[in-house]
């Protein structure tokens, strides 16, 4: 593998994962612990010790106020965390993750990747999207593509046997968003016809509500409340998620904590759930329609329902579903991994994998982009921030489209435009993006045009150019987003940063190649020594959890010996 | 030979074949790399859009569509489909196309839901063509309550139906209201806040009936906006609604262009609106100004509204005050009575005072008890039963903050008898206004008395006369129509009539809220709720 390898990243809310395009098939890549997901949750100590995925997940409990789930839904926010004193935004915490999966991929194959394509919920805005990008660079990974999560499962779903599709709908109900596509194909194409989404709205709502269900009728309730608020909280969220997955199978479930010692429990029915869940459930409902309408579709032409994302397992969702569309989704494709070999598929088209010849992937915006524009009424009153759409939502994209402006006033000198993004006709109810100022030579109202082209590309970025004809003057304005002014060194100053953070030592290459040593120690044998071995493993991972150097490198040292004897003598 | 576009640009030659298109597409797309040639890019997605739009309609030739092609089609027009395409058409919407229902197929077996959607729907279906017929009546407040409620009820069948279902009752509900507008005017704003219809107005696709519908809400909406001070047409609005023919004056202080503006405007665009002017005022200004067209502002159909301002008196709380000391001591005993023998019989006179003969004393507590109770204080001073039914006169007109529907209509009707048996003395009359009975006995004839028995009965069953309602003023506007029977009935003309609504002392003023009251109880479901409330 050449260092220009691009790896395809599913950064989820609840999970991540990382996935190759090799030998003609997309391929998760499993992190040190061989799981394909990467729990995205992140957690510190004083002094610097840092904790990605399962381990941090596992802090969450003991350490709440040092520990972060969820940092997606923060993506595009000026909001922050402070973790053992060390204040970190959402895209360095994105970055950290980031990082863990790239470190996976060198750990299987020796390679460190340069190159990525991350997966952002097609209703992503603007600023999300670059915040993504952003964190892709802080983790030291060239960001090839955004590739909006239905559209990459999509491709997963379909190219299994590249044969044509009626248009078919893929509901995406992830961790922490919500996204619907309508995706058709025919010779080798992907068409993405239409997307909606809401990007405040999945499974930690579902949670959520659940917490609230159980909270008054927790039995032995009051020991929770001796507890800080921030441990009650991630002790009740953390048991709703484990309550939730078993609701998935069972009639009822039993909500557990242990607050303190004392274990306090309810009970909760699959049906006091649907009841506490059904305002969540009505907003699925929105998003679809929308997305029906815009790209003309009628419900009853749909080949399939195609269900992504690890909340669609939820019984209360699939119900909802199959009484929307009036038959059963289609569940053929793995929830978790979908979105990331579909990365990876695009990943493999970027760099020309074999067999991907024939593919290509059109996708569309989900979102209307404009700019504010005032206009005078026939009395000459001022009617200020209306919003004049430039590019309409779900049109094709990558496009390019102009529109001329005019001024409103007598020498007037500059004009100002804020760039947005919604579906509003008052500017002020949809996402101000950024804005720009042009000078503009001094004539009587109307005389001068300034044209304004936006530019939207593959992965959902803006680009805006303004051009005065008057005077000649074009400028091509990346959107003033403060964020997005900081320089390369900026990027490379906070990269330096959060290496300094000593990540846990299960990501410490040492113990990782030792694990795999054992790993293929264990493949390479059978019988009593294989087990011998599985038990030699078992304990190697228990001292890793422990999490003191010193046991670590004791193990890894008694490990090594035992590794070393076994193969000098082969037991025939 | 050369082709033309799409078919250039696909590289293929005119075909019918959905199929054949996308290949081209497909070859062609895979030719070009979309991030470098944007523009490319647009002109290949635009190429393949027409070629299939053409192979479709190639397709329909061929199987004889059957005209519904050009309704959806975008003849560039606005109005599209306006209020004259809906009556121009031989009066084909005149007479109700039967019960259709809008949920799919006629299986027999419905599911509980689908079988409350059906009914809902014949409900509402009902009520928008009283009698099987098209109507261009408003719809009483009965019929508004019957078709909110079935409108509700489809609304949540709408909410757990599949969405095949779903999207079928959104049409059928559209196609439903368009047809029997201006009837369905009502249930158009809670349609739409159910289905978004107005996130579609200005689509291509826009449905026909949509485009309908969506300009009226539009219309609907630019009425509410026009009324607030700060729109530049209110001063125009006001002008052209006040009753009367424009004087020098008036056109002096209203500028022409906004006038002209203003009915230009909603005369292209929102053609009912002009049903809410003055006619004769809007004629008055098309006389003489420099508008094209007729004046003929008022068509067949329109109704005539008057908008006037009237200040009510309030008709509260007057009582004596002995009465409403102990009145306010609350709703519950705190001391034990000690007269309690004595109250009792007391109670007994006043019951029957203000029910008649023979009344269950038990009966009275159970239906209101607060009222039973104040009455039972106020009773308790000895009370002569004259006073008593003062006091449950006061309480009727009191309740008017709580009442629904059809205590309203009783209260109007008591407050039309009180009315009558004062209209001889302004003083009393006066004073009935203002709900003060203790003052001077007001005599009702026999059958005055009868019906009043029994109207206040109907009040006490519903369990408002109980109710302690706030003293102040209330200003309203009374439509048209009332204003038109007032004038006829009382034979004041349009000038002192305004005048007796302005002033609450005019020596006019008790024979015309006499009238206003007929009026008002011949068709109480036309009256706006708040002037039935208050007036």
């Amino acid at each position: 593998m050449t260092s220009d390898m691009i790896v395809g990243i599913d950064l989820g809310t609840t999970n991540s994962a990382v996935a190759l395009w090799q030998d003609g098939a997309p391929q998760l890549v499993p992190n040190a612990l061989g799981k394909e997901l990467t729990p995205s949750a992140v957690s510190l100590a004083k002094g610097g010790q840092a904790w990605v995925g399962e381990a941090a997940l596992d802090r969450m409990a003991t350490h709440p106020a040092d520990t972060v789930t969820s940092f997606k839904r923060m993506m595009g926010t000026a909001s922050t965390v402070t973790l053992a004193g060390t204040k970190l935004t959402p895209e360095d915490l994105s970055a950290m993750v980031l990082r863990s999966l790239a470190d996976d991929v060198e750990a299987a194959t020796g390679t460190r990747p340069m190159g990525a394509v991350i997966t952002v919920p097609a209703y992503f805005n603007e600023r999300q999207r670059r915040a993504t990008r952003r964190a892709g660079e802080i983790a030291g990974l060239e960001v090839k593509r955004l590739i909006n999560e239905p559209t990459a499962a999509a491709l997963a779903f379909g190219l299994t046997d590249r044969g044509d599709r009626e248009p078919f709908l893929v509901f995406d109900l992830g961790g922490g968003t919500f996204d619907v596509s309508i995706v058709e194909m025919f010779e080798g194409i992907v068409e993405v016809r239409a997307s909606a989404g809401d990007n405040r709205l999945g499974g930690d709502d579902f949670d959520e509500a659940l917490v609230r269900l159980v909270e008054p009728v927790l039995e032995n309730g009051a020991a929770l409340g001796t507890l800080p608020a921030d441990s009650r909280r991630a002790l009740l969220t953390l048991a709703a998620e484990r309550t939730r997955r078993a609701l998935s199978t069972a009639e009822e479930a039993e909500f557990n904590v242990v607050a303190d010692g004392t274990p306090v429990t309810a009970r909760v029915t699959t049906e006091d759930f649907e009841e506490a869940a059904a305002g969540l459930v009505k907003r699925l409902r929105d998003p679809v329609i929308r997305a029906l309408r815009d790209s003309h579709i009628d419900v009853k032409a749909l080949s399939d329902i195609v269900l992504v994302g690890g909340a669609t397992r939820m019984p209360v969702v699939r119900k909802a579903l199959t009484r929307m569309f009036g038959r059963f989704p289609n569940a053929t494709v793995h929830p978790d991994h979908a979105v990331a070999l579909g990365a990876a598929i695009q990943a493999g088209l970027l760099s020309g994998g074999d067999g991907l010849e024939e593919i290509r992937i059109t996708d569309v915006a989900p979102f209307t982009l404009g700019v504010n524009s005032a206009t005078r009424d026939a009395h000459g009153r001022l009617h200020d921030d209306i919003f004049a759409p430039i590019i309409e939502r779900n049109t094709p994209v990558p496009v390019s489209r102009v529109e001329r402006f005019f001024t409103l006033g007598d020498n007037q000198r500059k004009v100002l435009f804020a760039v947005y993004q919604g579906e509003a006709r008052d500017v002020k109810k949809n996402v101000k993006l950024g804005e720009l100022e042009v000078p503009v030579p001094p004539r009587p109202a109307g005389e001068v045009s300034v044209d304004v082209r936006f530019t939207y590309d593959t992965s959902g970025l803006l680009e805006v150019d303004v051009a005065v004809p008057a005077t000649g003057l074009t400028r091509n304005l990346v959107i003033v987003d403060e964020e997005d002014r900081r320089s390369k060194k900026d990027i490379e100053a906070r990269r330096k940063a959060l290496e300094k953070l000593k990540v846990h030592p299960r990501d410490e290459a040492e113990n990782v190649a030792m694990l795999a040593r054992a790993e293929r120690a264990y493949e390479g044998f059978t019988g009593p020594v294989r087990d011998f071995i599985g038990q030699a493993l078992t304990e190697f991972q228990g001292a890793l959890d422990k999490q003191d150097a010193r046991i670590i490198a004791d193990a890894r040292e008694a490990l090594a010996q035992l590794l070393d004897q076994i193969e000098a003598n082969p037991p025939v | 030979m050369t082709r033309a576009f799409p078919w250039s640009r696909l590289g293929i030659d005119p075909t019918s074949d959905a199929g054949a298109i996308r290949k081209a597409y497909a070859d062609a797309l895979r030719a070009i790399n979309v991030d470098e040639d944007i523009a490319g890019y647009a002109e290949l997605r635009r190429a393949r859009d027409q070629a299939l739009w053409l192979a479709k309609q190639d397709q329909r030739e061929e199987e004889d569509d059957f005209g519904l092609g050009d309704l959806d089609g975008d003849d560039g027009s606005d109005g599209g489909w306006d209020e004259d395409d809906w009556d121009g058409n031989d009066g084909a919407w005149d007479v109700a196309p039967g019960i259709q229902t809008p949920l799919p197929g006629p299986e027999p077996e419905l599911s509980p839901g689908q079988l409350r959607a059906q009914a809902a729907w014949k409900d509402l279906h009902a009520v928008l063509y009283p009698n099987g017929l098209q109507s261009d009546e408003a719809v009483t407040h009965a019929e508004l309550d019957t078709g909110l409620a079935a409108l509700d009820a489809l609304f949540i069948r709408a909410e757990e139906a599949d969405l095949a279902e779903h999207d079928a009752l959104d049409d059928a509900l559209a196609e439903l209201f368009a047809r029997t507008w201006p009837r369905s005017a009502p249930f158009v704003e809670p349609a739409n806040t159910a289905f978004h219809w107005l996130d579609e107005a200005g689509a291509l696709e826009e449905r026909a009936a949509l485009r309908f519908l969506n300009q009226r809400l539009k219309g609907m909406r630019f009425h509410e906006k026009v009324q607030q001070p700060d729109h530049p047409l209110n001063r125009a609005w006001t002008e052209l609604s006040r009753p009367g023919t424009a004087g020098m004056l008036d056109r002096l202080k209203v500028k022409r262009v906004e006038v002209d503006k203003l009915l230009g405007g909603i005369r292209t665009r929102y053609p009912e609106l002009e049903s809410y002017l003055d006619p004769q005022r809007v004629a008055s200004w098309d006389r003489v100004g420099s508008l094209e067209g007729s004046p003929d502002g008022t068509g067949p159909n329109v109704v005539r509204w008057i908008f006037i301002l009237v200040l009510v008196g309030s008709m509260l709380a007057r009582l004596g005050s002995a009465m409403s000391e102990r009145d306010n001591a609350g709703d519950q005993p705190s001391e034990v009575a000690v007269a309690e023998a004595l109250r009792e019989a007391n109670f007994v006179v006043a019951t029957t005072a203000i029910f008649g003969e023979g009344t269950d004393v038990a009966a009275v507590r159970k239906a209101d008890p607060p009222f039973a109770y104040q009455l039972r204080l106020a009773m308790g001073q000895g009370a002569t039963p004259e006073a008593a039914l003062a006091f449950a006169r006061n309480k009727a007109v009191q309740s008017a903050e709580v009442a629904e529907f059809d205590e309203l209509v009783a209260l109007a009707e008591l407050k039309q008898l009180w009315l009558f048996a004062a209209i001889g003395s302004p003083e009393q009359c006066r004073q009935v206004l203002e709900g003060d009975f203790q003052s001077q006995p007001l005599a009702l004839d026999k059958p005055g008395r009868m019906r009043e028995m029994q109207l206040l009965r109907r009040l006490l069953d519903a369990g408002v006369l109980g109710h302690r309602g706030k003293a102040g003023e209330r200003t309203f506007s009374v439509p048209g129509w009332m204003v038109d029977e007032a004038m006829e009935r009382t034979g004041l003309g349009p000038d002192e009539l305004g005048a007796a609504l302005r002033d609450p002392a005019h020596p006019s003023r008790c024979r015309v809220e006499l009238a206003l009251r007929t009026a008002m109880l011949k068709q109480p479901g036309r009256v706006p709720a708040d002037l039935l409330r208050w007036l």
